[in-house]
C-alpha cells in the first residue's frame, strides 16, 4: 500500500509542491531573520555600531575626534589629549579596525557641532590604495542604522568607481542578503575571542578613548617573521598615493575648514625595520609628499613617521602603550599649536 | 550562463515550456538541439563552429567507417577524425604552450630568437566535446559500436546541454540508444534533492572554500603549514564539491528530458589506493582514458615494465588534457608515480589475513591514499614554480608553528572555513555509511521533507558566497 502510494502520480506531486513551498518559506525566513542575526553576531565591524551610537546619542559631545584603523586605535589615547590641552576638550578615538579614509568620511556627516578639531591618521597603505571600502562596511554601516546623505553620495561617487559606491543605496532586501557575510565573520570573530585571551577585545569594540586590542608584545622572533612577511607582501620602491583618496582627502580638509573645524594629518609611525626595508628612495619621496600638502590656516601635518623606535611597537605595526604615549604627546603638542 | 544565475533558471523554463509543447520526439530533440547550441553560443557566439563542423566530418567518417572493409581506408578514416579533432584541441589549446616552450628552449641553447605569441581564446568545453567525438569515431572504427544514421540525434548527443561544458564525458554508446526510446519530461523528488544537492556542493561549500584557497596559495610563503595543509583539504573539497556538483546538477538535468548521464565520482575521498581513486574520480574521464589510451597503448599485454610505461603515459596525458601548463603534467606524472608503486607493491595488501589487520591497514591505505592525493593537488592549484616549491615544502615538512589564532584581526575566515569543512566531511562520511543522501531524501515523510526545504532556504540566504566564481573545470 505504501509503495503505491509512493509511485502514485498525485502524492508524489504533493511531496514536490511541499518541498518547493518549504524551500520558498525557507528563503523568506532567512531574509526575515537576517537583521536579528546581524544584531546579535559577535562582528569584527561591531565597533560601527558602537561609533554611531556614540554620535548619535552618546552622554556627552566631543570637540576633538581621531579617525584611522588599528595603528590609531592603539596608538592615540584620547584621555592623554584631554588631560594635556587647556580646557580639558572631551576628545575620541573614533578609529576602527580596518578604518579606510572612505570609511572616515562617512562618519562625517554624524559628528555633532561641537566637534571642532578632526585628526585624520593616514596610515600610508591606505593612501596608496585606490580601494574606497572592505566591501562588507557600508553593509555593516546600513545594517547599523547609517544611511547616507545626498552630499555625502554625490562625493564618493564623483571620486571612486560606482561599483564601489552603488552599495550605499541598495534597496532594504539586497542590503538584508548582501548582510550574510556576518554568518561567517560571527564564527571567526567569536572562536578569537575564546582563542585569544590576550586580547582585550571587548575594550578595542567599546572604549571611546584607547581602544587598543594588544596587551602583549610579540616574542622577537615571531616579529621578526610577521616583519619579513609584512615586507615580502608589502615591499615597494617608492610612495605613490592614490589619486582618489587625495581628492578625498582635500574635500574633508576644505569641509572641514568650511565647517570652521581644525584639521590635523598625522601620518602613522613605521617600524624602523619596515622603513628601511622600503629603500631608500622611499623616506626622501614620502618627506617630499608631506611638505607639498595643503598647509592652509587651520590644518596641521604631525609627520610620526620616524618618531618610534622598534621597542615602541608591540607587533609589526601597532605601537605600545609606551610607544601610543610618546605619539599622543607629539599630537598634542600639535593640536595646542593649532589653537 | 551558470546553472547557478538566474538566467539559467530562466532559459531552462523556456527550454521545458518548448519541449512540453512539441508533440514529437524528432521535434523535442531539435528543440534540445537549437536549446543547446544558444547555451553554447551565450559563452562565445563564434565557437559554435567549432562544435559543429567537425560534427558534421565525424559524422561523415563514422558512416564511412560502418561500410568499409579495407582496413587501410579504415585507419585513414579513422586518423582524418583523429586529424580534426586533435588538430583543433592542439590548435586552441597548446599551440601557445608549445611556442612559448619552444622559446624558452632556444634561449636556454644560448641562441637569440624573438617572437609574439598569438592571444588565442580557449574554446570553452573543447577538451571535453573533443574527446566525446573521437570515442565515437573510435568505437565504431574498433566495430565496437554501430554508427547512427540519424544527423539529429548525433547532434544531440554532441550539444546536449547539461554536460556540454564539463561534462560527465558520454559516450555514444550509452547515450544514442537512450534517444530510440520516446523522450518525456520527468520530474520529480528525486530529481529534485540531486539538483540541490548539486547546488549546494557548489555554491555553499565550493565557492565559500574558494576566497581562503585563494587567499593562503596566491603567497604561500607567508603562511604556516598548519594553513598550508588547511588550504590543501579545503581546495580537495573545493574542486571535489565544484566538479561533483557540476555533475550532479548535469545528471539531474539530463533526468528532466528522460536522458542518463553516467556517475562521474564515487566518494574519492574514502578510496584505498591510486587505481581506487581512480575508479572513484571524475569516472567518465579516467574510463576514457582506460579505454582508448591505457588499451590503446597496449595495457597490461606487454609485461611488467611496459605496463608501468603505458601508465605512466596515460596519467601524463590525463595530466596534459587538463591545461597547457607544466603543472598539470607534473599532477599527472605524481598520480602515474602512484599508480605504478601501487601495482609494484599491491601483492603486499594481501598479506594481511585477520579481519582486524585488514581493517587497520585499510584505515591506514586510505590515510596514505589522501595525503597523497593532497599533495598531489598543490601542483595542481599552483601554477607558479617558486610558490608552488615552497607549498610543497611547507606541506611535506611541517614547521611547527600552530598558532592560527594569531592570524591577522577579523579578515582571515580559517575558522568559519574550517567549520565549513568540518561539516562537509561529517555529511560526507555519513553519506559514505549510510548511502547517498539525495535518494533517502527522495523517499522521506512528509515533514522531513519540509524540514530539509526550509533548512535549505535559511542556508541559501545565509550561506550564499559573496562573489560566484565559474565552475573549476570550465577552464579545461
Amino acid at each position: 500500500m505504501a509503495n503505491r502510494t509512493e509511485t502514485s502520480g498525485r502524492p508524489r506531486q504533493r511531496r514536490l509542491l511541499a518541498m518547493l513551498l518549504s524551500l520558498t518559506l525557507g528563503i523568506a525566513t532567512g531574509f526575515y531573520l537576517m537583521p536579528t542575526l546581524f544584531a546579535a553576531a559577535p562582528l569584527d565591524l561591531r565597533r560601527t555600531q558602537i561609533l554611531l551610537q556614540a554620535l548619535h546619542t552618546g552622554p556627552s559631545r566631543p570637540e576633538i575626534v581621531v579617525f584611522g584603523n588599528s595603528i590609531a586605535m592603539c596608538g592615540i589615547d584620547a584621555r592623554a589629549i584631554e588631560t594635556g590641552l587647556p580646557g580639558s576638550p572631551i576628545s575620541w578615538n573614533l578609529s576602527s579596525p580596518g578604518q579606510t579614509l572612505a570609511e572616515s568620511f562617512l562618519y562625517l556627516q554624524e559628528l555633532p557641532r561641537s566637534v571642532r578639531t578632526i585628526v585624520y591618521v593616514l596610515p600610508i597603505g591606505n593612501l596608496e590604495s585606490p580601494a574606497a571600502f572592505n566591501p562588507y562596511v557600508i553593509n555593516a554601516f546600513y545594517m547599523y542604522g547609517y544611511r547616507p546623505s545626498k552630499a555625502t553620495r554625490e562625493l564618493l561617487t564623483a571620486i571612486y568607481k560606482p561599483s564601489e559606491v552603488i552599495p550605499l543605496t541598495q534597496p532594504n532586501l539586497a542590503q538584508r542578503f548582501e548582510a550574510r557575510w556576518a554568518v561567517r565573520n560571527s564564527v571567526d570573530t567569536g572562536l578569537r575571542q575564546l582563542l585569544r585571551p590576550d586580547l582585550e577585545l571587548q575594550r578595542s569594540l567599546e572604549d571611546l578613548h584607547h581602544p587598543a586590542p594588544y596587551t602583549q608584545r610579540l616574542p622577537s622572533e615571531k616579529l621578526d617573521r610577521e616583519l619579513r612577511d609584512l615586507l615580502t607582501t608589502h615591499g615597494r620602491g617608492e610612495f605613490r598615493p592614490a589619486p582618489a583618496q587625495m581628492r578625498l582627502l582635500s574635500n574633508m580638509v576644505t569641509t572641514a575648514l568650511r565647517d570652521q573645524r581644525h584639521v590635523v594629518l598625522a601620518f602613522a609611525p613605521i617600524h624602523p625595520t619596515v622603513l628601511e626595508g622600503f629603500g631608500a628612495e622611499f623616506t626622501p619621496a614620502l618627506e617630499e609628499f608631506i611638505a607639498g600638502l595643503d598647509h592652509r590656516s587651520g590644518v596641521s601635518v604631525l609627520d610620526a613617521t620616524q618618531l618610534l623606535t622598534g621597542d615602541d611597537f608591540i607587533d609589526a605595526v601597532h605601537p605600545t602603550s609606551a610607544g601610543a604615549h610618546r605619539w599622543t604627546v607629539r599630537l598634542v603638542e600639535t593640536l595646542a599649536e593649532l589653537n | 550562463m551558470l546553472f547557478q544565475t538566474p538566467e539559467f533558471l530562466v532559459f531552462l523554463v523556456i527550454v521545458v515550456s518548448f519541449f512540453a509543447i512539441a508533440r514529437t520526439g524528432r521535434w523535442r530533440k531539435f528543440v534540445l538541439v537549437l536549446a543547446s547550441c544558444i547555451f553554447y553560443m551565450w559563452w562565445s557566439p563564434s565557437f559554435i563552429i567549432l562544435l559543429l563542423v567537425p560534427m558534421l566530418v565525424d559524422f561523415n567518417v563514422a558512416r564511412w567507417l560502418a561500410r568499409e572493409e579495407s582496413p587501410a581506408r579504415r585507419r585513414g578514416l579513422l586518423a582524418i577524425s583523429i586529424v580534426a579533432n586533435l588538430g583543433l584541441l592542439g590548435f586552441f589549446k597548446y599551440y601557445v604552450f608549445f611556442l612559448q616552450n619552444l622559446l624558452s628552449l632556444i634561449h636556454l641553447a644560448g641562441a637569440n630568437a624573438q617572437w609574439r605569441t598569438p592571444d588565442i581564446a580557449l574554446p570553452i568545453g573543447i577538451s571535453f566535446y573533443t574527446f566525446e567525438r573521437l570515442s565515437y569515431t573510435i568505437d565504431v572504427y574498433r566495430r565496437a559500436a554501430p554508427p547512427t544514421r540519424s544527423a539529429l540525434d548525433f547532434s544531440l548527443f554532441i550539444t546536449f546541454f547539461p554536460r556540454l561544458i564539463a561534462g560527465p564525458i558520454v559516450r555514444a554508446s550509452d547515450f544514442l540508444p537512450q534517444l530510440h526510446r520516446r523522450t518525456a519530461l520527468h520530474f520529480d523528488l528525486g530529481i529534485f534533492f540531486l539538483l540541490l544537492s548539486g547546488l549546494m556542493k557548489k555554491v555553499i561549500v565550493a565557492d565559500n572554500l574558494s576566497p581562503f584557497v585563494e587567499q593562503v596559495f596566491s603567497s604561500p610563503a607567508v603562511w604556516p603549514s598548519v594553513v598550508i595543509w588547511l588550504a590543501a583539504i579545503a581546495f580537495a573539497i573545493q574542486i571535489y564539491c565544484d566538479f561533483s556538483g557540476y555533475s550532479e546538477m548535469a545528471i539531474g538535468l539530463g533526468r528532466i528530458f528522460g536522458l542518463e548521464l553516467p556517475k562521474n565520482f564515487n566518494r574519492p575521498y574514502f578510496s584505498s589506493s591510486p587505481s581506487d581513486f581512480w575508479r572513484r574520480w571524475h569516472i567518465s574521464l579516467s574510463t576514457w582514458l582506460r579505454d582508448y589510451v591505457y588499451v590503446s597503448l597496449g595495457g597490461n599485454r606487454g609485461g611488467t615494465a611496459s605496463t608501468y610505461r603505458n601508465l605512466m603515459l596515460t596519467m601524463l596525458i590525463g595530466g596534459f588534457w587538463h591545461g597547457a601548463s607544466w603543472n598539470f603534467v607534473l599532477w599527472g606524472f605524481l598520480h602515474g608515480c602512484a599508480l605504478v608503486f601501487h601495482r609494484m607493491v599491491r601483492s603486499a595488501e594481501r598479506i594481511a589475513t585477520s579481519p582486524l589487520r585488514r581493517r587497520i591497514g585499510h584505515v591506514f591505505s586510505v590515510a596514505l591514499m589522501q595525503y597523497w592525493v593532497l599533495l598531489c593537488w598543490i601542483p595542481f592549484r599552483i601554477r607558479d614554480s617558486s610558490a608552488m616549491l615552497t607549498a610543497l615544502r611547507k606541506f611535506v615538512v611541517p614547521d611547527g608553528n600552530f598558532e592560527i589564532a594569531s592570524l591577522g584581526l577579523g579578515r582571515m575566515s580559517i575558522f568559519s572555513t574550517s567549520l565549513l569543512m568540518l561539516t562537509f566531511l561529517t555529511i560526507h562520511a555519513f553519506s559514505n555509511w549510510k548511502g547517498d543522501l539525495d535518494a533517502r531524501f527522495a523517499r522521506a515523510s512528509m515533514p522531513t521533507i519540509a524540514a530539509i526545504g526550509i533548512a535549505a532556504g535559511v542556508i541559501f540566504v545565509t550561506m550564499w558566497p559573496l562573489s560566484q566564481a565559474p565552475f573549476i573545470y570550465f577552464q579545461f
